[in-house]
């Protein structure tokens, strides 16, 4: 009797337990909803950036933990080719549809800096608790005025000379120093290219019989737009222009030598292509991968290519003329005035500078640290150098931390004015030079004379 | 089945009802259910079908419309004046003025390309060099390039040349093996697959008044990765174990989810007689297994967007939610049926169990018994008569008894009243007093046994007595029946002392003894005797009455038994039997002539302790 109640109860029990149960996950799903509404209303932010897919990546995964920290943000990337990044921005510009943060060229960044487009980043880091001024290198600020920065750099980035250590070793060739102070001089480096310049009988550049008309791997490449150039010209101890922004000084003769030096690889040793052969050629991280060069002069950036695709190299110094200097340059980051969150942008800017935050894309090879410490602190190196030494060869550190810290030039796109004149007159006027059809001094004078009312209207 | 019949039929009712509710339930909801899903399946087969095709469609169109813009661009390039001028006023001998006129072509293809993010890279191919988008102006951002001096003997050129003017798409070609790679074959590069739009720079300028085409057309070859069918077609059919993949008339793979099958040729003959539409849906069998193939033809290119999906996987999701929904309302319906059968069954069978009890009352007697009114107006009717029956049978009793208990309560005392036993022991004492004044001093001992024998059936209405009272009482007797024969026989006791104490039924003993004189003596000529042996055997206490005289013929011992005569015997054995059970009581052996022995057996008080115990 009691049995049977009590089984009775039971069931009436279940029943009402799973009427109820259902009803209360049905309550609680809703409230879940209802929660991740929080305290702050949605935010959208528009990033936009350049990079190779390797690059995308890396910043997609950032961006994906930055919207974890900060959930009520959200950020659309929109990856743009950098051949089209100014091109691209402009129009963005002209039909009032900017980004509210991105990168930023040197050239179009100088234009739209004039324009006032940008935020001035001092601002947000006086305000901010975590960040100072002085915690970035030195180096790295674009700047309109002395108390506007425009833009900082995304990224600490240096030259340096990339080498396949077997086609060295099969050649006989000792490896370039990653040490400033054991630079090659330009001399041991011609010698050096000429050792590992091949024809396709295997002759190299200095045997008699050397084929001129086929080379199989040359013994260097490099390239022709104005930042590789400038290593070669600071460490003559040329300039582009004087300190003052008042004079145009690349046809002076320390800058002209440095210029004639490097075509002179192309024309006069045959250790490097010309610009002409090197449009039938892959880029410079698949040509050194491929064996068709054994040494690149190339910045840090390839480090994530090279050791991607697990290249056999490791890095030296760039050659030295007269002292041995690294160019430091980057693309700049930028937080347009145009934006509605300017708060957001900024924690989105600093979220990117810090390794922390985004530790690969430092640690696959594409970014150095703009923070000094990471720079100084060796608990701190060691968390982006050493973890990954495909990408990081033995001498990296060497050749790239140190020498930018202790050599480090900061590049010309940094202070120049009119650089989106003056770059196309320059690697114009420049192609009869790597051609040999014209000497550097000449073409210099020549560009000299073409950007001159720039500067007239300068002073 | 008899058996489980039989035992339904005479189950419990809440079983009945429960089985009856089960079967209303199960069979329209399986057969309900079975349609439902059968009718589900079909539709959702259908419905499924058709936005698969839409879908697969919808995607075709999203690529076309990519692909148009990019023709756009191509038609747009083509009408550029500046790039003819570009080509006219260019000496193809001279590298500077190649290089230069590379640098203005830049910009020109920038102008109309650098707005498509669906394009990888752009470039002129000409004999004699390739103008366009650089693989080395800065490493980091590195495109393909194309080795001028091979181009003309790639398949790319031939579409090129072939299309007149006419934008050709080549599918999804391997890089290296398109140009002759060899030092490119073993690695790994960003466009180590793409496919390619090729159109030869057939379009007409003006030199002075007349119209004319370029010497050396050049090639326009603008590339794509197949990853550009990636970010439309992956995620948008949501189904496990889809196959999407572009291929050409040709059954080249341009884009397929497995990059391993990319850049290759397909086997297509199991499809090959369904692609005939601009678009369609079929149900196939591959492999043994139906799917669903959705395609579509691309305008642009020509191309097929082929949707290859196992048909069981479109329905995984749907059956497993149709098979928990059908789970949980069918345990949700079986609770709730079954509480519902316990509250029915209750209903119809407590009314019952109360009627139960009651009769099970009113059976031990108590007709007193009333039953609660309750339940339906059936039960209530019942229940009534039930209560009114018990009441008239409780009245009933109640008459009958009575009476008769009165009637002999009377006549119980008006024989008291005719027999006082007070005045009957002063008048035997006071004739036993004269008889001993006159010396007549058996007249005396008679009175006295007499006195003696009233005192006792008067004084004790118990039904037993100490086996030492009854034994008084037989004596008494005997002495009185031994005056009257005069000493004609001799008794003889052989009594065990410990029986004294026992307690027997009243007056066991004297029908024994009197049957003795009263038959056994009668006519008898030699001297008689009589035994009276009482003694212990284990358990029993047996009793042993024996004569020498006439005995008991067969006859007449037959009468005994079945109680036609001598009745006083039998009233014994029954007695006995009824005290003690049938295991005692009494014995005759005799025959005629032969004299007579009765025995009786009784339980000794150890047994009758031991019975006692095992009864409380």
């Amino acid at each position: 009797m009691s049995l049977r109640r009590s089984l009775e109860a039971l069931a009436v029990l279940i029943f009402i337990g799973i009427i109820v149960g259902a009803i209360w996950q049905l309550r609680t799903g809703y409230e879940e909803d209802a929660t991740s509404v929080s305290k702050h209303d949605k935010i959208r932010l528009r990033f936009t950036y350049w990079g190779s897919v390797e690059e995308k990546k890396a910043i997609e995964n950032a961006m994906a933990k930055f919207m974890e920290r900060y959930p009520w943000i959200v950020v659309d990337t929109i990856q743009l080719p950098n051949s089209d990044y100014n091109t691209k921005l402009t129009a963005m510009s002209a039909s009032n549809e900017e980004p509210d943060l991105g990168y930023m060229t040197t050239e179009l960044g100088e234009v739209f800096a004039s324009q006032d487009k940008f935020m001035n980043l001092y601002d947000f880091l006086e305000r901010d608790p975590d960040l100072s001024k002085e915690d970035f290198l030195d180096y790295l600020w674009y700047k309109q005025a002395d108390d506007y920065a425009w833009g900082v750099s995304s990224a600490a980035e240096c030259f340096g000379l990339f080498y396949r250590r077997d086609l060295l070793a099969a050649a006989g060739v000792a490896p370039p120093s990653p040490r400033a102070e054991e630079a090659w001089t330009w001399d041991e480096f011609v010698k050096a290219a000429q050792k590992l310049t091949l024809d396709h009988e295997g002759r190299n550049a200095l045997h008699p019989a050397f084929d001129k008309n086929n080379i199989a791997q040359y013994g260097v490449m490099f390239e022709t737009w104005s930042e590789p150039i400038s290593n070669f010209v600071f460490s003559n101890g040329g300039q582009w222009i004087d300190p003052e922004g008042a004079t145009f000084k690349l046809n002076e003769p320390e800058a002209a030598e440095a210029i004639q030096k490097l075509a002179d690889l192309v024309n006069v040793y045959h250790v490097a292509p010309s610009p002409f052969e090197t449009k039938s050629m892959p880029a410079m991280n698949v040509s050194l991968q491929a064996g068709l060069t054994a040494m690149i002069i190339d910045g840090q950036w390839i480090n994530l290519d090279l050791g991607k695709a697990e290249v056999d190299y490791d890095i030296g110094v760039l050659p030295k003329m007269k002292q041995s200097v690294t160019v430091g340059l980057a693309g700049a980051s930028v937080i347009f005035k145009s934006t509605k969150h300017p708060e957001e942008a900024w924690l989105l800017l600093k979220w990117l500078a810090d390794p922390n935050e985004a530790i690969e894309l430092y640690t696959s090879g594409l970014w150095m640290p703009t923070l000094k410490k990471w720079y100084t602190e060796p608990e701190l190196i060691n968390t982006w150098v050493n973890v990954n030494s495909a990408s990081h060869p033995p001498g990296f550190k060497d050749a790239m931390l140190t020498q930018l810290m202790d050599n480090g030039v900061q590049s010309v796109g940094y202070y120049m004015k009119n650089q989106s004149v003056i770059y196309p007159i320059v690697t114009s006027e420049l192609v009869p030079v790597w051609l040999g059809k014209k000497s550097a001094q000449e073409a210099l004078d020549e560009i000299s004379r073409k950007v001159e009312p720039l500067f007239q209207q300068s002073k | 089945m008899k058996k489980i019949l039989k035992s339904i039929q005479f189950g419990r009712l809440h079983t009945k009802i429960l089985i009856t509710l089960i079967i209303l339930l199960v069979i329209p909801m399986a057969s309900l259910g079975y349609s439902d899903y059968q009718l589900s399946k079909k539709t959702m087969l259908e419905m499924t079908q058709n936005d698969v095709q839409t879908i697969v469609k919808k995607n075709n169109q999203i690529i076309d419309a990519r692909l148009s813009r990019v023709r756009e661009m191509i038609y747009g390039f083509m009408g550029d004046k500046d790039a003819y001028d570009i080509f006219l006023t260019m000496d193809n001998e001279d590298k500077v003025s190649i290089l230069n006129a590379d640098i203005q072509l830049k910009a020109i293809l920038a102008k109309y390309f650098a707005q498509s993010k669906d394009i990888y890279s752009v470039q002129l191919v000409t004999s004699f060099f390739t103008f366009g988008t650089a693989s080395s102006a800065n490493s980091e951002h590195a495109k393909n390039f194309i080795p001028h001096e091979v181009f003309p003997e790639t398949e790319l050129f031939q579409a090129a040349w072939h299309g007149d003017g006419k934008t050709e798409w080549y599918p999804t070609y391997h890089f290296a093996d398109m140009f002759q790679l060899e030092y490119l074959k073993d690695y790994d590069y960003e466009y180590k697959y793409l496919f390619s739009s090729v159109t030869l720079m057939n379009g007409s300028y003006t030199q002075s008044v007349d119209y004319r085409t370029l010497a050396e057309k050049p090639v326009l070859v603008v590339n794509f990765k197949e990853t550009l069918f990636n970010d439309v077609f992956v995620g948008s059919l949501p189904v496990a174990d889809t196959a999407y993949f572009v291929i050409d008339e040709g059954s080249n793979v341009v884009f397929h989810q497995d990059d391993a099958k990319v850049a290759k040729q397909m086997d297509t003959t199991m499809f090959s007689s369904s692609f005939e539409e601009e678009s369609g849906v079929e149900l196939m069998n591959l492999d043994g297994e139906e799917h669903v193939v959705a395609y579509s033809r691309s305008d642009i290119t020509g191309w097929l967007s082929v949707a290859v999906i196992p048909s069981q996987k479109l329905f995984d999701p749907f059956l497993k939610r149709y098979l928990t929904n059908m789970f949980i309302s069918a345990i949700s319906i079986t609770i709730l049926f079954i509480s519902l059968s316990f509250f029915l069954s209750r209903l119809i069978t407590e009314p019952f169990r109360t009627m139960i009890r009651a009769i099970v009352s009113t059976g031990e007697g108590r007709f007193t018994t009333k039953l609660k009114e309750h339940g339906s107006y059936e039960f209530v009717v019942v229940m009534r008569k039930f209560n009114e029956m018990n009441e008239k049978i409780h009245k009933l009793i109640q008459e009958n008894y009575q009476s008769e208990i009165r009637e002999k309560e009377a006549q119980i005392k008006a024989l008291n009243l005719q027999l006082d036993p007070h005045f009957m022991y002063n008048t035997l004492n006071m004739v036993s007093l004269m008889s001993l004044e006159k010396g007549e001093y058996e007249i005396s001992d008679i009175v006295v046994s007499l006195s003696n024998m009233l005192k006792y059936l008067v004084r004790d209405d118990s039904a037993l007595v100490t086996f030492e009272k009854d034994m008084m009482y037989l004596k008494s007797y005997i002495m009185i029946m031994s005056k009257r024969f005069e000493g004609a026989f001799d008794i003889e006791y052989e009594i065990d002392d410990t029986l004294y104490g026992e307690e027997v039924p009243k007056f066991f003993l004297q029908p024994l003894v009197e049957n003795a004189f009263v038959h056994g003596f009668k006519q008898l000529s030699k001297p008689g005797w009589l035994r009276i042996q009482c003694k212990k055997e284990g358990n029993y206490s047996v009793f042993t009455v024996e004569d020498n005289g006439c005995g008991i013929s067969e006859e007449k011992l037959r009468a005994i038994h079945s109680g036609e005569c001598n009745v006083g015997l039998m009233n014994v054995n029954e007695r006995i039997k009824a005290y003690y059970g049938n295991e005692y009581g009494l014995s005759i052996e005799s025959a005629a002539g032969q004299g007579t022995k009765i025995v009786i057996t009784l339980p000794n008080s150890q047994v009758k302790e031991a019975v006692q115990n095992v009864a409380t």
